[in-house]
């Protein structure tokens, strides 16, 4: 693809995987893969850095549009489901566990808050518009150090 | 760079024997020192237990594993390697023991888990269900998934806890016969 901002890394894409970077910096990426277990996607997008501040010139919805091109055009099309791990012990990938925790303390209710995030948002975008919850931590409610989210079409 | 079929076999052999996925993932670090190796560490566990983790794609190649939180891989990456032993064990080594072994109805992933609990059902529950509000009811879920995935994680992790003890008894015992022989 000519000017990509973009480029995807042949020996991580496969037919249940994929690997992209920002062409002009490796440190931002989306790698993904499919679970074929449960036929779900599980995924990690880096495009800034908390620490730093640095930024990607590339959008995190263009390596999520990105990723989900490449499995959609797989035999037996796009996920089941979309799976969100989100988990306070790598603070550099904790975006859509305080955006979810900060919609929760705002009052929002948990699928509510759920669609708010990152996933949740580019999620919808494919119509991955039904939550259902996984595990938590703590389990007794939020704000959560942890929580499993599984996005998936409406039946 | 590539996955070593021979490592998949010894990340097998190490955690039928005992070794935690941190463990393995040091492993994974050993043998391809010099390497990028934590672009590795989903593939290796994909291979070699047919599971998912993403833990390792946001570490850089001089990742220190004495940083590393396993609290993620020390429970629903071990139940999930438990749970789907069946795919990754070949029949014909099914007769070695594994520290699993006897642990009935480990669940192969969270949905799985999910799919199998029905408060609904309970006889509690039963009668009142359909006039509860929705936000009750998904609290309810929610609450019934925590205690049946904690429950699993437990007995997972219970069972991991007395191997290690089997072999830290064993190493005590070598430890004496050496101090006794010299």
């Amino acid at each position: 693809m000519p000017n990509s901002p973009w480029i995807a890394d042949p020996s991580g894409t496969t037919a249940t995987t994929f690997h992209a970077f920002d062409a002009t910096d490796r440190r931002f990426f989306v790698r993904a893969r499919i679970d074929t277990y449960t036929d779900h996607l599980t995924f990690r997008i880096a495009t800034r850095i908390p620490s730093t501040g640095e930024k990607s010139a590339v959008a995190p919805d263009e390596l999520f549009d990105a990723m989900m091109t490449h499995f959609g055009r797989q035999v037996g099309g796009y996920p089941a489901a979309i799976r969100g791990i989100w988990d306070r012990s790598d603070p550099d990938f904790a975006t859509n566990l305080d955006r979810f925790n900060a919609a929760l303390a705002a009052g929002d209710d948990e699928p509510t808050a759920a669609m708010k995030t990152f996933t949740g948002r580019m999620a919808a975008r494919y119509n991955y518009t039904t939550v259902v919850f996984g595990v938590t931590d703590p389990p007794t409610g939020p704000p959560y150090s942890k929580a499993n989210v599984y996005f998936k079409t409406p039946a | 760079m590539a996955t070593d079929p021979r490592v998949v076999a010894e990340l097998r052999e190490m955690f039928v024997a005992g070794a935690t996925p941190s463990r393995l993932i040091r492993h994974i670090a050993g043998r391809h020192d010099g390497e990028p190796w934590p672009r590795l560490v989903g593939e290796y566990f994909a291979q070699a237990f047919s599971v998912v983790t993403v833990v390792a794609d946001g570490w850089p190649e001089t990742q220190d594993l004495d940083d590393v939180d396993p609290s993620e891989l020390d429970r629903e990456l071990l139940r999930d390697m438990v749970g789907r032993s069946h795919l990754w064990r070949p029949s014909n080594e099914a007769d070695a023991p594994a520290w699993w072994d006897g642990l009935r109805s480990v669940a192969g992933s969270e949905p799985e888990l999910l799919d199998r609990l029905r408060p609904e059902g309970e006889p509690a529950l039963r009668e009142v269900w359909d006039s509860l509000p929705e936000r009750t009811r998904s609290h309810i879920r929610r609450a019934t998934v925590n205690a049946a995935a904690y429950h699993q994680y437990t007995a997972v992790l219970t069972r991991l806890v007395e191997r290690l003890q089997d072999q830290v008894l064993r190493l005590e015992q070598e430890r004496e016969l050496a101090i006794a022989g010299t």
